[in-house]
């Protein structure tokens, strides 16, 4: 702010309140004794109880967790190998494949969804955690592929010459220079992966199976059948572990800034 | 001849449509330090990435130590290379930089720890070992570069212009150093630039290259004195290249003219009405106000540096450049002027 | 002598899973819209446009402008809500931009249904909002704002503003501020240098942010379920509906196609216009 006008930082702030307003409620009617939503009555511990012998609200969550995290993997793997052969290969399908690729991200999920309820369906692919697994890999994929291809093409062409001049072979090469430095850019694209996969509540809702249940399905058809305020506990703790999460992350980049100035 | 280290025979490379390397053919001496000498695109880097292997000809043979490497990889040929922009690796520190050849090899800690600090002596940096890339200069940056590709004792030692990104004061000291390391190691270096007064410094042997081959071999001395062709004398040194014709001839002299007048040469065969292509360097025509055998005016006059800079326009509207050192006030520009040369100092580079 | 591109092995794990996972199935489900339903029995190989042409019915069709409308009126929303939000939080310090970006962050950690859940909360008859009115005397009876429009609009804008700002932010906090300097130099007042060259520059950010936007918010059914309930039905519930209850998978895949035909020419529109105004 250049000048000292004090509206924008008004606006920012009644904004950013509003957007929290959902979670303090959320928050404050974790801790109400009261089943309904609708007035406080006492404060309790109650709800956090109830989530707790909630095994399968648990169980959702873990599988989530556990998605997230294989999703993640798989698509790391091959979006940052096929962001490497991408940009050292000039084949002519190259360009369509790529653009296919990143297909995932462009789409309505919807019709993600459903392209994958359908092909699942034809394969009589029993629906459970692989089918799922597919499905969040391919719309994990655009994210890593993305964040590797642009640093890829910053990275100087040089430096895997001279490793190889040096007495690399292109396997020492790719493992001692090239991946290391597009480290930074695999773990940004892997985080973000990460948490589009968690985020999501439409392709599970879709390509869901009663054998492996996320928790965005569990929580949706929670929802349907009336309102539990074990979600509101679920959801503040959530909210503390992100808020721890990012605290951290905070002071440890703080320290980083703090060390390349030195 | 056992005393070429390395032979490039009949090298061709395309790009596509793009024809880089023409029927290129080189042959390297053992331990001399060979320049390739040449205006940007003319193939130099092309050649010694060839030589390097991070390309393979279109055709012809790159024969090394007597062994055809043609197809084999950079990391199987005994040849490294430093870098134009020195290709440090940032996410390593200095010294696992220079120890990287070496880390690969598997070689001894304890000995790469000696060989590392040995490499950091010989180029004055004792002590930097686990400085960050980031942290260096220029100057200090392109010496790693160059120690790095010489800890593993190559039998030839590839450099692509290195000195490009450094000041001039930098680089006449980096020359000096280059050439007293070469020596000392008893290496073969390939050097690669554009810079001529480079070029004519350190080099044993200058390679001009002219769109993909190589237009003339040689010494310094031989380039700069005795140039075959008219490109060669002009791209070294400022060569006038002036055209004249044979009148007549008589046993050992040639009557040879030129614009208004004549002059007598050497008779290498000529036949009266041939066309000879003549070079004489800037610094040997004589301009005097009314001593001389042809006559032109002064158009342009300058200084560059130190140095008086002149451009005649002769009577035949051909335009020869004249550079002398310290200052001469006396021409003007729009002068009338005779000019002659020094005794032997034109060269007879093309004869049709 | 021509050596096989070593690199050929890392691009195809690559190729294969798209080839099959994305490419395959997007092409069967292309193919499935043209053939014929046969209820709970499946569908058969026939061909037909019959799927396509039931779009039209007045029914469908409402549905596809319903939902086109939302997407319009979030997208619009977010831009008014987004823009200055954007736009101002790239003028904070270093460590303001940092702190909001985090704050604007952390809500993603959470799955975006229970994000949305406490909007149920407060929108409910006897949630918080009709509280608060009620007792300050400002409405005399409950609104009626849960499984409604203007309930999904609040859910979809909610959901998608922060892809807003990110987009806006990012080409705001590259402005070079001695642009507006120079335009302030030579004579422009804020309003004007705001009009002339910063909102300019920013455009790049905006058409991708109208992008990140509406695209999809023709797609996210569940916010259209929870806080629409059967009141509003938009082309995402519709599909799965199809699909489900409705067994007619051919019918929901022409949806589905006719979704993805809408989206690439808006795509495609937004190229062409943000390639003129935004210049790169």
């Amino acid at each position: 702010m250049r000048k000292k006008y004090k509206f924008p930082y008004f606006y920012l702030a009644f904004i950013s309140i509003l957007m929290y307003l959902p979670f303090l409620v959320v928050v404050v009617f974790s801790f109400n004794e009261s089943k309904l939503p609708t007035i406080f009555t006492n404060f309790s511990f109650k709800w956090y109880k109830e989530l707790f012998y909630n095994k399968r609200l648990l169980e959702s969550l873990l599988n989530s967790f556990l998605l997230g995290i294989f999703s993640t993997l798989a698509s790391a793997v091959i979006g940052t190998i096929g962001a490497v052969g991408l940009a050292k290969t000039h084949y002519k399908l190259n360009k369509p494949v790529s653009y296919i690729a990143t297909l995932p991200m462009m789409i309505p999920e919807i019709i993600l969804a459903m392209v994958f309820l359908a092909f699942f369906s034809l394969l009589s692919l029993p629906f459970g955690f692989v089918t799922l697994l597919i499905a969040h890999t391919a719309f994990c994929v655009p994210y890593i592929l993305i964040m590797v291809s642009s640093t890829i093409n910053t990275l100087d062409k040089e430096l895997e010459e001279a490793a190889r001049d040096l007495g690399a072979s292109r396997r020492r090469a790719f493992i001692d220079i090239i991946l290391p430095l597009l480290f930074p850019s695999i773990l940004s694209g892997s985080i973000l992966a990460f948490a589009m996969s968690l985020d999501d509540v439409v392709i599970s809702v879709f390509v869901n199976s009663p054998y492996f249940v996320t928790l965005p399905v569990r929580v949706y058809t929670q929802l349907k059948t009336g309102v539990t305020p074990e979600i509101n506990a679920l959801c503040t703790i959530m909210l503390i572990i992100c808020l721890i999460g990012i605290t951290i992350y905070y002071i440890l980049s703080n320290k980083k800034e703090k060390h390349k100035h030195d | 001849m056992n005393d070429d280290i390395l032979i490039l025979s009949n090298v061709c490379k395309n790009f596509g449509e793009a024809k880089i390397l023409n029927n290129l053919c080189l042959n390297v001496k053992n331990n001399e330090f060979l320049t390739l000498l040449g205006p940007s695109g003319c193939g130099k880097t092309t050649t010694l990435r060839i030589i390097s292997g991070l390309e393979t000809p279109t055709s012809g043979s790159v024969v090394l130590e007597g062994i055809d490497v043609k197809d084999k990889e950079p990391n199987e040929r005994n040849v490294n290379t430093v870098f134009q922009n020195y290709a440090l690796f940032p996410h390593m520190s200095v010294e696992k930089n220079i120890a990287y050849p070496l880390l690969l090899k598997r070689v001894d800690k304890k000995e790469i720890q000696q060989r590392v600090n040995e490499m950091l002596s010989l180029v004055k940096l004792e002590g930097f070992n686990k400085r960050k890339i980031s942290s260096l200069s220029g100057g200090q940056k392109q010496r790693i570069a160059l120690v790095r590709a010489l800890i593993n004792k190559p039998k030839i030692l590839l450099l692509d212009e290195p000195l490009g990104a450094l000041d001039l004061q930098l680089r006449r000291m980096m020359q000096f150093e280059l050439k007293r390391i070469q020596k000392h190691l008893g290496l073969t270096f390939i050097y690669i630039t554009h810079d001529q007064e480079e070029a004519l410094n350190m080099s044993d042997r200058i390679a001009v290259m002219n769109k993909g081959t190589i237009e003339q071999i040689g010494t310094p001395d031989e380039i700069y004195n005795r140039p075959k062709t008219s490109y060669v004398a002009s791209f070294v040194g400022n060569a006038n290249i002036i055209k004249a014709k044979v009148e007549e001839v008589a046993n050992d002299m040639a009557k040879i003219k030129f614009c208004d007048n004549f002059f007598y040469f050497q008779n290498h065969n000529f036949t009266p009405g041939d066309i000879l292509t003549f070079a004489i360097r800037s610094e040997h025509i004589l301009v005097d106000k009314t001593k001389g055998t042809f006559s032109a005016e002064v158009i342009e006059k300058s200084y560059v540096g130190s140095m008086l800079r002149i451009v005649l326009k002769t009577n035949c509207q051909q335009e020869l450049i004249v550079t002398n050192f310290g200052f001469d006030s006396v021409v003007k520009e729009g002068d009338r002027v005779c000019f002659t040369w020094k005794d032997n100092s034109i060269i007879l580079v093309d004869h049709l | 002598m021509k050596k096989r591109n070593p690199y050929l092995f890392a691009i195809l794990p690559l190729y294969i899973f798209t080839f099959l996972f994305i490419l395959g199935p997007i092409i069967y489900m292309v193919v499935i819209s043209f053939l014929t339903n046969h209820g709970s029995l499946g569908y058969s190989w026939d061909f037909t446009f019959a799927n396509y042409i039931k779009l039209f019915d007045k029914v469908y069709f409402r549905t596809f402008t319903k939902s086109l409308s939302i997407a319009f009126f979030s997208t619009l929303l977010t831009i008014i809500i987004g823009y200055p939000f954007g736009f101002w939080m790239s003028g904070l310090s270093a460590k303001g931009r940092k702190l909001m970006m985090l704050s604007l962050v952390l809500p993603f950690g959470i799955n975006s249904l229970i994000r949305l859940y406490g909007w149920i909360i407060i929108l409910q008859s006897k949630g918080i909002l009709n509280n608060v009115l009620l007792s300050l005397h400002i409405i005399k009876e409950p609104l009626k704002i849960l499984y409604s429009y203007p309930a999904v609009l609040i859910g979809m804008v909610y959901a998608l503003l922060p892809f807003m700002i990110f987009s806006i932010y990012s080409s705001a906090v590259k402005l070079d501020l001695s642009l507006l300097d120079a335009a302030r130099d030579l004579g422009a007042n804020r309003v004007i240098t705001f009009l002339t060259v910063s909102f300019p520059l920013t455009l790049p950010g905006l058409f991708a942010g109208i992008i990140l936007t509406f695209v999809p918010s023709m797609g996210l059914f569940f916010i259209a379920d929870i806080l629409g309930g059967n009141k509003v039905v938009l082309v995402g519930s519709l599909i799965q509906d199809q699909m489900t209850r409705g067994s007619n998978w051919p019918f929901a895949a022409a949806i589905a196609v006719a979704l993805t035909l809408i989206t690439s020419v808006l795509l495609y529109f937004n190229k062409i216009i943000s390639a003129k105004d935004g210049g790169q």
